[in-house]
C-alpha cells in the first residue's frame, strides 16, 4: 500500500536518514530549505542514487540496496512537479502535455491530451507558450503532463511557493479533485506552515535530514514533540518551565514559569515528566480565554487564572490576535480569539483582565 | 556537439583533460597546432602512416589539409561555446524529461540540444569566422600551392609579400566584404531562432 521508503543519503557536510510509509494519501514533507525534503523526492524519483535503504510503492521495488535493485527514473513512471512550475519554454501548453505521454497511436494521445486538458481546465491555452500563461496555469499545465501516464505515485516540490492565496485555495480543490481521479500517494514539499496545515492529512517534520515527527496534522499541531518541531511549525507560547509538585490525590502536576505557576493533569504525559528536571511548555494560542468580569468562572478553568494587561491587539482579518503579559512574572501571551468573542469582550490595549487557561490548551515538551 | 554534450552533462575521469586537449587550438600558435598536425597526419605520422600505408595517399598539402586545419582550430570554439550552452539548460528541465519516461538520448534531442540551439548557433557563427581567417596551421600542414592549396589569406599574404598591391587590394576588399555580408545574416539567423 502506498509509499515506504527508507534513505540513507551522505553529501558533502550533510546526511538524509530517513524512514517512512503513507498510504494513497496526501502527505507534507514540512521543513526549513536545506532540511532534506527535495533530495528525499529527488531520490524517490531515481534522479539521485541513495546510499543505503529502499523505495517500494503499491508492490513495485523501486530500490533496493541489499538486492542491488535500482529502477531507472524513466521506469519508475512517477508523476513529478518540479519547483516554480518548470514547462518546456519551447514547447506550446499541448506539447508540454503530451510530452508526458509515452509512444501511443495519434488518436489516442489526442483524446488523452484532450482529457487532461479538460480535467484541468486549460481549454483555449492548448496553443500558449508557457510564458505567456499565468503562474496557476503553469501549475496545472505540470500537473496535467506529470499525471497523463497515470503515475503510480506523485511527488510535488514546492508546488504553491509564489501563488496568492485565492489561487492557493483553487490549487487545494484542484489536489483533492486529484486525488479522487488518482488513487494514488501524493508527497508533497513545503516550507509554508499554512500549505502544510491546509493541504496534509499527515505531516513529516524535515529537521537536519531527520523526521523529528510524523502523524496526523492535529496531533502536530497540537502535541508537537520537542520545541524545535513547535518553532518550526511558528508555534507561539512556549516557556522554560519546572515541574514542582506532583499531587497523586488530584491528579494534578504543577509547573513554574518565572515565578508562575501552571497546573495541569498529572496524567498527560505521565512517566515522561518528573519533578526537578526542565521542560518546555506550550499553551495553544486559540485554548485560552479571557475572563469576562461579573460572569462566574467554570470550575474546569479554576486551575489556571492570571491577571495581566493587554499590550497589543492585532488584526488578522478572521481572528484577532491580543498579546497579554501577566502582573506576576511578566510573561507574555499570544491569544487568538475569533472576531465574535473579541466584540462581546470590549477589549482594549492596556486593559487590565484575567485570562483562563483549558485544560487542552497545556502540553509539555521534554 | 557529441563531444561538447559529453563534456557539459557528465562526470568521468579525465574529463578536464579532454576538455583541455579540444581547447588548446585556441591558445597555441598556430603554427604550432600545424606542427602537431603535421606530426599526427604527416606520411610518418601516427595517423598519417595508417592512411599511407592503407590508401598510398597522404593529405599533407592537398586542400583536405587546408580543411582539416581550419577545422581543428575552428573545433574548440564550437566546443566551447556548445558545452556552456548545455550547461546552462535548467538541470530540472532535462530531470523533468527523465522521470516523464524519456530516454537521455530523446531527452538531448528534444529538450536539451534545441533550448541549447542558440548558443550551439554562436558556437557555429564563430567557428565558421574563425576557419575562415585560418593562416598559420593553414600554411604549415597545406603549404601554399598557387591554384591548390592557397586559402584566399595565404594569397592575400604572398600577393603583399611579392608586392602585387593591386591584386591583394581586390582580395582585401572582397574577402571584407564577404566577412561582414556573412556576420550580418549569422546575427539575423541567430536573432530570429528566438
Amino acid at each position: 500500500m502506498g509509499l515506504s521508503v527508507k534513505l540513507l543519503k551522505k553529501v558533502k557536510g550533510f546526511t538524509l536518514d530517513v524512514e517512512w510509509e503513507i498510504g494513497n494519501e496526501v502527505a507534507v514533507l514540512f521543513g526549513s530549505s536545506g532540511a532534506g525534503k527535495s533530495m528525499t523526492l529527488q531520490l524517490i524519483a531515481g534522479l539521485m542514487e541513495p546510499d543505503a535503504g529502499f523505495i517500494r510503492s503499491n508492490g513495485n521495488i523501486f530500490f533496493d540496496k541489499r538486492s542491488g535493485i535500482n529502477i531507472s527514473p524513466q521506469q519508475r513512471s512517477l508523476g513529478y512537479v518540479f519547483q516554480d512550475r518548470i514547462l518546456f519554454p519551447h514547447m506550446t501548453v499541448r506539447e508540454n502535455i503530451a510530452y508526458g505521454l509515452k509512444a501511443k497511436s495519434r488518436e489516442q494521445r489526442d483524446t488523452r491530451v484532450s482529457d487532461m486538458i479538460s480535467l484541468f481546465r486549460l481549454e483555449g491555452l492548448e496553443n500558449m507558450p508557457p510564458s505567456e500563461i499565468s503562474g496557476g496555469q503553469k501549475q496545472r499545465v505540470a500537473l496535467a503532463r506529470a499525471l497523463i501516464e497515470r503515475p503510480k505515485a506523485l511527488l510535488l516540490d514546492e508546488p504553491f511557493t509564489g501563488l496568492d492565496s485565492s489561487l492557493r485555495f483553487e490549487m487545494r480543490k484542484l489536489l483533492q479533485e486529484v486525488r479522487n481521479e488518482f488513487d494514488i500517494p501524493v508527497v508533497l514539499v513545503t516550507h509554508d506552515f499554512e500549505d502544510a496545515y491546509l493541504l496534509g492529512n499527515h505531516i513529516m517534520i524535515y529537521i537536519d535530514g531527520k523526521v523529528q515527527q510524523a502523524g496526523e496534522r492535529d496531533d502536530i499541531f497540537q502535541k508537537p514533540r520537542s520545541k524545535r518541531v513547535a518553532q518550526i511549525l511558528g508555534l507561539k507560547n512556549i516557556f522554560r518551565a519546572k515541574p514542582i509538585k506532583r499531587d497523586e490525590y488530584l491528579h494534578r502536576l504543577i509547573l513554574e514559569v518565572d515565578g508562575l505557576q501552571f497546573s495541569m493533569s498529572s496524567d498527560s504525559r505521565r512517566g515522561l515528566v518528573e519533578v526537578g528536571m526542565e521542560v518546555d511548555l506550550y499553551v495553544r494560542p486559540d485554548e485560552i480565554m479571557i475572563i469576562r468580569e461579573g460572569k462566574p468562572v467554570k470550575e474546569s478553568l479554576r486551575h489556571n487564572i492570571f491577571v495581566g494587561e493587554i499590550v497589543d491587539i492585532i488584526d488578522r482579518g478572521r481572528y484577532r490576535l491580543v498579546y497579554f503579559q501577566t502582573l506576576k512574572g511578566k510573561i507574555l501571551f499570544e491569544i487568538s480569539i475569533p472576531n465574535y468573542a473579541f466584540r462581546n469582550l470590549d477589549l482594549s490595549t492596556g486593559k487590565m483582565v484575567r485570562i483562563a487557561l483549558r485544560e487542552e490548551s497545556l502540553w509539555v515538551m521534554v | 556537439m557529441g563531444v561538447a554534450y559529453l563534456l557539459a552533462m557528465k562526470h568521468f575521469r579525465g574529463k578536464e583533460v579532454l576538455d583541455i586537449i579540444f581547447t588548446l587550438p585556441l591558445v597555441l600558435p598556430p603554427t604550432v597546432t600545424g606542427y602537431y598536425l603535421i606530426i599526427l597526419f604527416g606520411r610518418n605520422g601516427l595517423i598519417g602512416r595508417i592512411i599511407y600505408d592503407w590508401a598510398g595517399w597522404s593529405i599533407m598539402f592537398t586542400w583536405y589539409a587546408a580543411v582539416l586545419a581550419s577545422f581543428v582550430v575552428a573545433l574548440p570554439l564550437m566546443i566551447k561555446a556548445t558545452r556552456a550552452s548545455i550547461e546552462s539548460v535548467d538541470r530540472n528541465l532535462i530531470n523533468a524529461s527523465y522521470t516523464l519516461g524519456h530516454s537521455e538520448f530523446e531527452t538531448a534531442m528534444r529538450v536539451t540540444l534545441p533550448l541549447a540551439k542558440r548558443g550551439i548557433a554562436a558556437g557555429a557563427v564563430l567557428s565558421f569566422a574563425r576557419a575562415m581567417g585560418e593562416f598559420g596551421a593553414t600554411l604549415m600542414v597545406a603549404g601554399n600551392i598557387p591554384g591548390k592549396t592557397d586559402t584566399m589569406p595565404i594569397s592575400i599574404y604572398s600577393h603583399a609579400s611579392s608586392g602585387d598591391w593591386s591584386k591583394a587590394n581586390l582580395m582585401v576588399i572582397f574577402f571584407s566584404l564577404m566577412s561582414g555580408l556573412f556576420l550580418y545574416i549569422a546575427n539575423r539567423f541567430s536573432k530570429r531562432l528566438f
